[in-house]
């Protein structure tokens, strides 16, 4: 039975390097959004917004 | 202007001048003087990237083109933000991987040095020529209020930027962008909410948006599609998407604001809010426009808005021609004003077949006002041996005639400002790629590194000269935004094409790419010369035609797999 290859030290290290490289993503990420995928849907949707809102402005002036 | 003006004037000058020369310290290594040692947090890169692009052309034509032409250049932008994520997601990480100076680096380690220096030419190129423009801008605002001497207000206008371009590099260049944001975004709001508080008592915002809607300035949206439409919805997302990524992520001024940014992430959040703020910007610019067309609805517009280009033709044997057709205007203007306030009262009281009426009436008046501004800038052109547009002088006349003491020298300087911010980048990425790209690579590789920062700044006083020089030159064009993009839409396809290929096509060689970038230029070239298609789409054309051209060569002479690094 096949229970853990690594040594707790192995695994600490993994650890560290996974939180680091979690922490390298995540830099300069804002607290509103999880990931930067989220942050370019965001983008993203707020043009169609945009799009959606000046439409609304025009008909309701012209 | 008057003291107070004055005062306001030199004192936000000195201050954003002294600020940059005193952020010159600590800059003694290439890193720190073209990149300012890649230490800035996000926003430094937000409002540098945004400082960069609006140029003074941006203050001055935008409202003007909104008073003629309505609020539809705003779809110009809506390309913008989709290219920001594409920046984010390719760009930054290559850039960022190969810890490089400018973007065309990059290219010699995917391609070869030939592509590189191509690629840089028409970079230098483009920019230097366009730089001339920025500067040309404000300088015809002095030039009109003050009657100095076109000439001499290029070299000082453009020579002050040099000063703190020169001691301070990029650090100096992005610190001064954050006060110049702050200072024009501060006097924009202010020159909205004073041309609402001009209106007439009877006349509030919603109002005077509604009579500019009705005469068809708001224009916003216009889903068409229609290849010689300059601005649509899909002109903006297609032709403006790809011109914004060409703009972002091939244009030295961009790209070394954004590889200023202390990490990958602020350097892609920079960017990100970058495209959210872009559209609500460029939007409010082209309001304070419409709010100005509808307080000239109310009180009588001069017939042409260029008062240096009105005072000449007095002075010719035009004049009593000139006189002829401002008497005629003034009598539209009056016929004109009945219908105005008739129309405000309808929509008050929301009379639609009132409203339709006035509406009629209004589009009759409008098209005559519009014949008369044509007769007089033919007869202005006839007076003074060039063609005569009046688009960029709008926005500056109501300042002059209207703003009041104090808010005159501020407006003058968010304009000086915006200038100096977008023209302060352009030295700086002018001097990048000739010192980086050039010098540094084909002259003096092994050099000590300070004396590259001292070829770096002897760079930047070229370019600043080559620029004013070219600034000379600028008066005879129409609107100087759109010429400012017509020129970039003239390159920016081709070396973005250059630069997809390299991210996205790993098996197309350097030689394939480099006859492709030709061919290409020549297509765009050609296409603009024969009025093809409206000048966004070029940047489309140039793009898919060396992705094209690139892949065509490389299929019939394909080069040797060991000769192609796909990084």
């Amino acid at each position: 039975m096949k229970i853990n290859e690594n040594s707790p030290q192995d695994m600490d290290s993994q650890d560290r390097g996974s939180q680091d490289l979690d922490a390298i993503d995540r830099d300069g990420l804002p607290p509103f959004v999880s990931s930067w995928k989220q942050l370019y849907q965001l983008l993203i949707g707020t043009l169609v917004l945009l799009i959606v809102l000046f439409y609304l402005f025009m008909t309701h002036f012209q | 202007m008057s003291s107070l003006d004055w005062i306001v004037l030199s004192l936000t000058l000195i201050f954003v001048v002294a600020y940059g020369i005193y952020r010159s310290r600590e800059t003694h290594t290439m890193d720190s003087f073209l990149l300012a040692g890649q230490s800035l947090p996000w926003y430094h890169v937000t409002l540098s990237l945004m400082a960069t692009q609006a140029s003074a052309i941006t203050f001055l034509s935008a409202p003007g083109q909104a008073y003629t032409d309505g609020m539809r250049f705003v779809q110009f932008y809506f390309g913008l933000p989709l290219a920001m994520v594409v920046l984010c997601i390719t760009f930054v990480p290559k850039f960022g991987q190969l810890k490089i100076f400018t973007a065309y680096e990059f290219l010699e380690r995917r391609f070869d040095l030939r592509t590189r220096a191509l690629t840089s030419f028409l970079f230098l190129l483009q920019r230097g020529l366009s730089t001339g423009l920025s500067i040309y801008a404000p300088s015809l605002i002095l030039s009109a209020i003050l009657g100095w001497d076109i000439t001499w207000t290029n070299i000082i206008s453009g020579g002050i930027v040099m000063l703190y371009t020169i001691a301070g590099g990029s650090r100096a260049v992005s610190h001064t962008h954050l006060q110049q944001m702050g200072i024009i975004t501060v006097g924009m709001v202010v020159a909205g909410v004073m041309v609402v508080k001009f209106l007439p008592d009877e006349v509030s915002f919603g109002d005077a948006l509604h009579v500019a809607g009705k005469m068809g300035k708001i224009n916003l949206i216009d889903f068409t599609f229609d290849l010689n439409n300059r601005y649509n919805v899909w002109s903006g997302l297609i032709g403006g998407f790809f011109l914004q990524l060409s703009y972002f992520g091939t244009d030295q001024s961009q790209v070394g604001r954004f590889l200023t940014g202390s990490s990958q992430g602020q350097s892609k959040l920079g960017l990100a809010m970058n495209g959210l703020l872009k559209i609500p910007m460029q939007f409010m610019i082209l309001l304070v426009g419409v709010l100005v067309f509808a307080f000239y609805q109310f009180t009588n517009p001069p017939l042409f808005f260029n008062e240096t280009a009105v005072q000449q033709v007095r002075k010719t044997e035009y004049a009593g021609q000139y006189k002829a057709l401002e008497n005629k205007h003034d009598a539209i203007q009056a016929a004109k004003r009945p219908h105005v306030m008739e129309l405000t009262r309808a929509l008050k009281k929301d009379d639609e077949p009132s409203i339709e009426r006035s509406r009629t009436a209004l589009a009759g008046i409008e098209t005559q006002v519009q014949d008369v501004r044509k007769q007089a800038a033919t007869v202005l052109s006839k007076a003074n041996g060039a063609d005569i547009n009046d688009v960029n002088y709008i926005f500056l006349r109501f300042v002059i005639d209207y703003l009041p003491v104090g808010m005159v020298g501020l407006l003058i300087a968010v304009i000086l400002l915006a200038s100096m911010g977008s023209v302060a980048s352009a030295y700086n990425s002018l001097a990048s790629c000739s010192i980086v790209d050039i010098y540094k690579r084909m002259v003096h590789k092994d050099d000590d590194a300070i004396n590259y920062v001292t070829a770096s700044r002897w760079a930047t006083f070229f370019w600043g000269i080559f620029c004013i020089a070219v600034a000379q030159y600028a008066s005879r064009l129409g609107s100087m935004i759109e010429a400012v993009n017509i020129l970039g839409s003239l390159f920016y396809g081709v070396i973005l094409g250059i630069f997809l290929v390299a991210f996205y096509f790993p098996k197309i060689g350097s030689r394939a790419v480099f006859f492709a970038s030709i061919l290409g230029e020549i297509f765009v070239v050609l296409s603009y010369w024969l009025d093809l298609t409206a000048f966004l789409w070029l940047n489309l054309i140039g793009c898919v035609l060396v992705i094209l051209f690139a892949w065509i060569i490389e299929k019939i002479l394909p080069q040797p797999a060991s000769e192609v690094n796909a990084l």
